[in-house]
């Protein structure tokens, strides 16, 4: 996967969200991940693209990462993980 | 008159049984466009600051947009203004339905409502013929019930209709006009019919709506059709219930009255549960290819035949901010709500701050008529939509709106999440700062739309951080024009991206409508429209004191979830609201400036 530094033999975990409408891409509710430490959001959108075809970030959905925009965080998807790491996809919310 | 306009506005005094048609100008079209633009007008010119909103001097002014009824898509809007009962000032209200696009066919842009009828009445309108018609037999009747009993009295299944509840009957505060089963939901105006002795209206019109381009809209409507198939697939299935779970996930989800912003059973309200269990077919209004309402049905259970048009904000406010996990007993409480003929939202809002009363010890069972008001409680939701519907027990005083509650029990203040005496809609603002300039500078009190909704940006564009101030003002304010104008246009907010309705607006759809250049004009519309109704508001006294948040969110940190220690506080939210003001051209108290009125054309329009 892009984004995974080479020959690192430590691994964190990071958990990834489907919540509402995304769900019905994924066929499930979450997927826990152990990801190469040093590993990036880059990673974590390659996998997504690789595994579901989801193309993240992107117009159709939102996503975050502990409670903030991946293009809110430092870095974007340059932003290295962090074990314990929460994200999650959304459909994209309009108001009420 | 342009095309896509009927040029002519009927006025009905209930008082004479008169009626009479007045030219709609077209500089007035052109500068404000329609809808909420012109109703506003009609407001500012005929309800002064002393009138009282209950009585016969109040009028409402429904008023449709150039698209409204227009071979596009979701061309089902129309607007109402109105003095509010709920907040006791200017209200301005956007609903869906059929009777939008009827009154246009009937050869109407416009309906104004003044007088009082001296018995129960209702009004029927076919093409240029109106009648009134006595009511008094369907007195107390639901609104639903009303809605049909009009269609079948009128002889036109497929006409528009209009009617309140018997709590519009008894000026509940926060009585609803159901539309053909969609809502001019809040501020009250179900009361100011109460008021009239109006029960309903019902149109029907067989008229053709003038088009300048009639082969360049059905070409723009063409595409956007495709492009909304798979833009809005989501609210297809899901509506907007499937907001539930992220905004739970943000920790902006209100619950148990605001007292914390994540519900740990969301699982059982969110939109799976909804779909997998309770829907039962799509609602869509007039011509709209998305069907986003869910009509949902309870099929077991002591709801059991309870069904109702369930919405997010009814979900969360009936819901996770009263406690309730129970899908049944939201379906039940919106079903309640809707046939009694009072908003969910501000409903939603008097129940949850009931059961923290109760929960505090403030009130007893003595209050709620024996009802245990706990949060979680599903015969507490019920029982105290009940009782505010029926002016019983606690049900009296809540019935009088927050801003009645807070006059009588100003000991009660720190527990209501309000604005100008509109309750908050579902989100917290502890969690999106935007969201707390959104409530506070709304036109018609704490409101999601007419205030700017802006958590999309706020989380996802990259120029902000949900949590900061800055930029938040400007971004609110360009959320704030641009609902202004799409308000005024007659469309629904959900298909609008799919005709450039944005806050840089594209496309050629209002062009080929009406044959006149809007669209690089609308921004310079929405902010006028907003400016007069700020001139409005001020002429009904309000300040900057008006403008700022209720406590909860000012002086308590949220204790739990995602956003567990966030707070918006006076402090924080001033550098937002000073921010905004420069960027309106407001003084320091919250007052339009001369120069303002004169940028905007103001001093010209309000002659």
């Amino acid at each position: 996967m892009s984004g995974a530094p080479n020959g690192t033999a430590t691994t964190i975990t990071i958990s990834i969200r489907y919540l509402s409408a995304i769900r019905e891409n994924t066929g499930k509710r979450q997927d826990a991940l152990a990801v190469p430490a040093g590993s990036t959001l880059s990673w974590v959108a390659a996998w997504l693209q690789e595994t579901y075809g989801l193309a993240v970030p992107g117009p159709a959905l939102m996503s975050t990462i502990n409670g903030y925009g991946w293009n809110q965080v430092s870095g974007g998807l340059s932003a290295e993980l962090h074990d314990g790491d929460e994200i999650a996809l959304f459909p994209l919310l309009s108001g009420g | 008159m342009l095309k896509g306009y009927c040029g002519k506005v009927l006025r009905v005094n209930l008082t004479t049984r008169t009626s009479s048609v007045e030219p709609l100008k077209e500089t007035e079209v052109t500068t404000l466009l329609g809808g909420r633009g012109i109703a506003a007008k009609y407001y500012y010119d005929e309800i002064g600051p002393g009138v009282n909103e209950l009585g016969p001097e109040n009028k409402i002014f429904f008023m449709t947009g150039p698209l409204t009824g227009t071979p596009l898509v979701s061309t089902t809007k129309f607007q109402l203004a109105t003095k509010s009962p709920e907040t006791r000032m200017y209200l301005c209200s956007n609903c869906g339905g059929d009777f939008g696009p009827q009154l246009k066919q009937a050869g109407f842009d416009g309906l104004i409502i003044e007088g009082k009828a001296a018995g129960l009445t209702w009004l029927s309108l076919k093409d240029g013929t109106l009648e009134f018609h006595d009511a008094a037999p369907w007195k107390g009747f639901t609104s639903v019930k009303t809605l049909a009993a009009m269609r079948e009295a009128f002889g036109e299944t497929k006409a528009g209709a209009m009617s309140i509840g018997p709590a519009g009957e008894l000026l509940v505060r926060i009585s609803y006009i159901n539309v053909d089963e969609r809502a001019f939901g809040r501020g009250g105006p179900g009361a100011v019919m109460g008021s009239k002795n109006l029960k309903g209206i019902i149109v029907k019109g067989s008229g053709d709506i003038s088009l300048a381009d009639a082969e360049k809209v059905a070409a723009i409507r063409k595409a956007a059709v495709a492009d909304l198939k798979t833009s809005r697939a989501n609210h297809t299935k899901f509506g907007t219930p499937q907001y539930i779970e992220p905004l739970n996930t943000l920790g902006c989800l209100p619950t148990r009255n605001y007292q914390t912003a994540y519900f740990e059973d969301c699982d059982k309200v969110d939109a799976h549960e909804m779909v997998a269990h309770y829907v039962k077919k799509n609602y869509a209004c007039y011509r709209c290819t998305v069907a986003c309402g869910k009509m949902c049905e309870v099929k077991e259970g002591p709801y059991k035949g309870a069904v109702a048009r369930t919405e997010f904000e009814t979900v969360g406010l009936l819901g996770p901010n009263c406690g309730i996990s129970d899908f049944a007993a939201i379906v039940k409480g919106n079903q309640l709500c809707d046939e009694l003929g009072i908003d969910t939202m501000s409903a939603g809002n008097a129940v949850s701050l009931t059961m923290e009363l109760y929960e505090k010890g403030l009130i007893t069972k003595q209050d709620t008529m024996g009802i245990e008001a706990r949060f979680g409680n599903p015969e507490a939701l019920i029982g105290i939509i009940e009782l505010i519907a029926a002016r019983k027990g606690i049900g009296d005083l809540l019935a009088e709106g927050m801003y009645g509650v807070k006059k009588a029990r100003p000991e009660w203040k720190r527990y209501i999440l309000d604005v100008k005496g509109m309750p908050f809609a579902a989100y917290d603002p502890r969690g999106f700062t935007g969201n707390g300039l959104t409530n506070g500078t709304s036109n018609r009190g704490a409101c999601h739309n007419v205030g700017g909704w802006t958590i999309r940006a706020e989380l996802q564009s990259g120029k902000y951080d949900r949590y900061a101030l800055e930029g938040k003002a400007a971004l609110v304010k360009a959320a704030q024009d641009s609902r202004a104008y799409v308000d005024s246009i007659g469309m629904c907010t959900v298909v609008r991206g799919a005709f450039g309705f944005s806050e840089a607006p594209t496309g050629e759809v209002l062009e080929a409508v009406t044959g006149y250049p809007f669209t690089p004009k609308l921004m310079e519309i929405a902010q006028r429209i907003y400016c007069l109704e700020r001139v409005i508001l001020n002429r009904e006294g309000i300040r900057r004191r008006d403008d700022l948040l209720p406590e909860r969110i000012t002086k308590e940190t949220l204790p739990s979830g995602p956003t567990k220690g966030r707070i918006l506080t006076e402090e924080m939210y001033d550098v937002m609201l000073k921010d905004y003001y420069g960027l309106r051209g407001w003084d320091a108290d919250g007052v339009v400036t001369e120069e303002t009125k004169s940028k905007w054309g103001l001093k010209e329009l309000l002659v």
